[in-house]
C-alpha cells in the first residue's frame, strides 16, 4: 500500500503546486464559510441557507482537485504486496496497468459527466437564483479530465525517458 | 454472473497494484457495459451521476473539517503535549513507552478522526524512542499500528461520518457509541503490553513526581480540553458534527497561534494542502465505490447475503459473531474504507431481518473493519507504522494485539449496552 508521502510541496512540479494551491483555496473557503455560518447562527440567529449549498460544492471541487494532486504525487491507496513479490517487471506492469485503467475509467466518466453538465445547463443553485448549477456538475468531469491529461503527460514523459 | 464479473475485475485490478478507487471505478464501468451488452437499459451516465451525488452531502463536510483540525492540532504541538501527559502517568510501568504509545493514542483520538493520522503522529514520535530504549522494532511498530485503530473509534471519527452519511444514522450517536469500545480496546492493548513486557523484560522510565505530572497536565490542558469542545457541543445539540469540525479547526488555530505559538499563519498553506490531499483520498474512494455499491444493490447482492445468513439458522448473537468472522476475513485482503463502503449497504438488510439495534450493529462493523486495517497482508495502518519504523512487515508483532481487539469485539457483541448505553443516556438513540 502506498502511504501519504511526506515529500515537501516545494519539490513537486509546478503543475502539482498550482493544483494543490487551488484545492487548498477551495478547502479554505469552505472552512471560512462554515465558520461564518456558525457565527451567524449562534451570534445573530441568522443562518444563511446558501452557505450550506455553496460549502458542499466547494468541498466537491476540493475533493476532485485533491484527487488530482494525490494522483500526481502517487498517494492514492493501493495494495502492492503482490506487485512487490513480482520484482521490477511487476512494478512496470503495475504502473502501465494503472495508467491505462485510470485513463479509461476517468475519460469514460468525464465524457458522461459533461453530458450531465449540458443537461443541467439551465439549472440554478437551489438557494441562489441565477447561479448556474453547472458549477457543481462540472467538478467531476473537469477534475477527471485534468487527471486524464496528467496521466497522458506522465506516460509521454516516461516513454521519452524524461522521468 | 454479473456479480462475479464485478468482484473479479475489482480483485484482479487491486492485486496488480491499481489504486482502490480506480479499480472500483473501472470494475463498475465494465459491469455497466456488460449489462448494456446483455440488453439491460442502463444509462452510462449513472457512473458520473453517482460519482457526484454520493459526495454531495452536508454531513460529509465534517470529513475535511476534522482532517484539517487534526493537521492543525498536530502542527500546533498538541500531540507532543499528549505524549508528555501519557509518559508522566504510565512511563514508570513495565514497558512504559509502549504503554505511553497506547494512552497517547487514546488521548489523540479525541482530537483526530483518522487512524492513519494517529499512526503517523504518534508513531513518528514514539517508535524512534522505543527503538532507542531497546524495544524490538517489530514490537514498536505493532503497538503503534494497533493503538492507531482507536483513533476512529473514539470521536471524532472520519469512518463514522462516512458510515452515518451512508446509512442516515446520527453521527453524534455514532460518536458517543464509540467512546466505551474505544477505551476498552485501549485497556485491552495496555493489558497485552503489560503481559508481553513482563515476559520480555521491557524497560521502565523513572516515575514522574505528582508535582511534575500536574505541570505537564496544565501545559496539555488545551489539548485535553479539545475533545470536550467537539463532543460537548454535539451531545448538547448545540451544533452538528459538521459545525463541530469547523469549531475544532478554529480552536486548533487559536491554540497553535496564541497559546503554544509553535505555528504561524505562514504554515497555513502547507496545512491546507495536506488536509485537501488527505481528504481527497478517502472521499474519492467513497465516490468511486458508490457506483460499485449501487451495482451490488442492483444485482440483489444484499438479498443473497441475507439469505445466506438466514440459512445458518443461528440466534441473533451467533449471527453477529458470524458477521464479525466474515469481516475479519475480508479485512485480511481488502482495504478498510473500501470494505466499509462495499459491505455496509450489503449488510443493512440484516438489521430489520434479525432485529439488531442499528447503533450496536454499526459499531461492531466499524470496529471489526478497523481491526482489518492492521492485519496482513493488506493493512494500511501496519504499512504506515512499518514505514515510519523502517521495519520489514514480516518482523512486525501484531497478532497478540489483534486477538486482544477481537476479544473486545466479541464482548461488544455479547453486551450491546457497551455501545448503546451512552447514546441512550444523552437521548441520541
Amino acid at each position: 500500500m502506498t502511504l501519504h508521502e511526506e515529500k515537501p510541496l516545494a519539490s513537486e512540479p509546478r503543475s502539482t503546486r498550482i493544483v494543490t494551491r487551488v484545492a487548498s483555496l477551495f478547502l479554505a473557503c469552505a472552512v471560512v464559510l462554515m465558520a461564518a455560518q456558525v457565527v451567524l447562527r449562534f451570534g445573530f440567529n441568522r443562518p444563511q441557507a446558501w452557505a450550506e449549498e455553496v460549502d458542499r460544492y466547494l468541498f466537491i471541487w476540493s475533493v476532485y482537485l485533491g484527487a488530482l494532486v494525490a494522483l500526481q504525487r502517487g498517494t492514492h491507496i493501493r495494495v502492492t504486496f503482490a506487485v512487490d513479490a513480482m520484482g521490477p517487471a511487476g512494478a512496470v506492469f503495475s504502473k502501465w496497468l494503472t495508467r491505462i485503467t485510470a485513463l479509461g475509467a476517468f475519460a469514460f466518466t468525464a465524457w458522461h459527466g459533461y453530458g450531465l453538465v449540458i443537461v443541467n445547463l439551465e439549472s440554478e443553485f437551489y438557494t441562489i437564483p441565477g447561479m448556474p448549477q453547472a458549477f457543481f456538475y462540472l467538478a467531476a468531469p473537469l477534475g477527471l479530465t485534468l487527471m486524464s491529461l496528467a496521466l497522458i503527460a506522465e506516460s509521454i514523459a516516461d516513454l521519452m525517458g524524461g522521468r | 454472473m454479473a456479480i462475479i464479473l464485478l468482484f473479479g475485475a475489482f480483485a484482479a485490478l487491486l492485486l496488480f497494484g491499481v489504486p482502490v478507487a480506480v479499480a472500483m471505478l473501472m470494475a463498475s464501468i465494465l459491469n455497466v457495459l456488460y449489462l448494456q451488452a446483455t440488453g439491460m437499459p442502463l444509462p452510462s451516465v449513472i457512473v458520473a451521476e453517482r460519482m457526484l451525488s454520493s459526495i454531495n452531502s452536508f454531513p460529509l463536510l465534517a470529513v475535511p473539517f476534522f482532517i484539517f483540525a487534526g493537521v492543525i492540532m498536530n502542527r500546533a504541538g498538541l500531540t507532543a503535549q499528549l505524549v508528555n501527559v501519557s509518559r508522566a502517568f504510565v512511563g514508570h510501568f513495565r514497558g512504559g513507552t509502549a504503554q505511553c504509545n497506547v494512552l497517547a493514542s487514546i488521548f489523540f483520538s479525541g482530537i483526530s478522526g483518522s487512524a492513519s493520522a494517529d499512526a503517523a503522529a504518534i508513531g513518528s514520535m514514539l517508535i524512534p524512542s522505543m527503538k532507542r530504549e531497546g524495544y524490538p522494532p517489530g514490537f514498536a511498530v505493532g503497538i503503534t499500528a494497533a493503538s492507531a485503530t482507536i483513533g476512529p473509534i473514539i470521536p471524532p471519527s472520519i469512518v463514522m461520518i462516512i458510515y452515518g452519511t451512508m446509512t442516515n444514522l446520527s453521527i453524534g450517536a455514532l460518536f458517543l457509541a464509540g467512546v466505551v469500545p474505544g477505551v476498552l480496546i485501549g485497556a485491552a492493548l495496555m493489558v497485552t503490553v503489560a503481559l508481553m513486557s513482563r515476559a520480555r523484560g521491557f524497560p521502565r522510565l523513572p516515575r514522574t513526581p505528582w508535582r511534575e505530572r500536574a505541570c505537564v497536565c496544565w501545559r496539555a490542558l488545551p489539548a485535553l480540553f479539545a475533545p470536550l469542545i467537539i463532543l460537548g457541543g454535539i451531545i448538547s445539540g448545540l451544533y452538528t458534527a459538521t459545525e463541530a469540525g469547523v469549531i475544532a479547526c478554529v480552536y486548533g488555530l487559536a491554540v497553535g497561534l496564541l497559546v503554544y505559538r509553535e505555528m504561524g499563519v505562514r504554515d497555513l498553506p502547507t496545512l491546507l494542502a495536506e488536509a485537501a490531499e488527505t481528504t481527497a483520498i478517502p472521499v474519492f474512494i467513497l465516490a468511486a465505490a458508490s457506483i460499485f455499491g449501487w451495482l451490488l444493490t442492483f444485482h440483489g447482492f444484499g438479498r443473497l447475503v441475507v439469505g445466506a445468513f438466514e440459512s445458518l439458522s443461528l440466534p441473533p448473537t451467533g449471527m453477529l459473531l458470524a458477521l464479525v468472522v466474515m469481516l475479519l476475513v475480508i479485512g485480511l485482503f481488502l482495504e478498510g474504507l473500501a470494505a466499509l463502503i462495499i459491505f455496509v449497504p450489503v449488510f443493512m438488510p440484516l438489521i430489520p431481518a434479525f432485529g439488531f439495534d442499528p447503533l450496536h450493529f454499526a459499531l461492531i462493523i466499524i470496529v471489526t473493519i478497523l481491526i482489518g486495517t492492521v492485519t496482513p497482508p493488506v493493512g494500511l495502518q501496519l504499512y504506515i507504522a512499518s514505514a515510519i519504523g523502517r521495519t520489514k512487515l514480516q518482523e512486525v508483532v501484531i497478532w497478540p494485539f489483534v486477538f486482544a481487539m477481537i476479544a473486545i469485539v466479541f464482548l461488544m457483541v455479547l453486551v450491546p449496552g457497551l455501545t448503546v448505553f451512552l447514546p441512550r443516556l444523552f437521548g441520541l438513540a
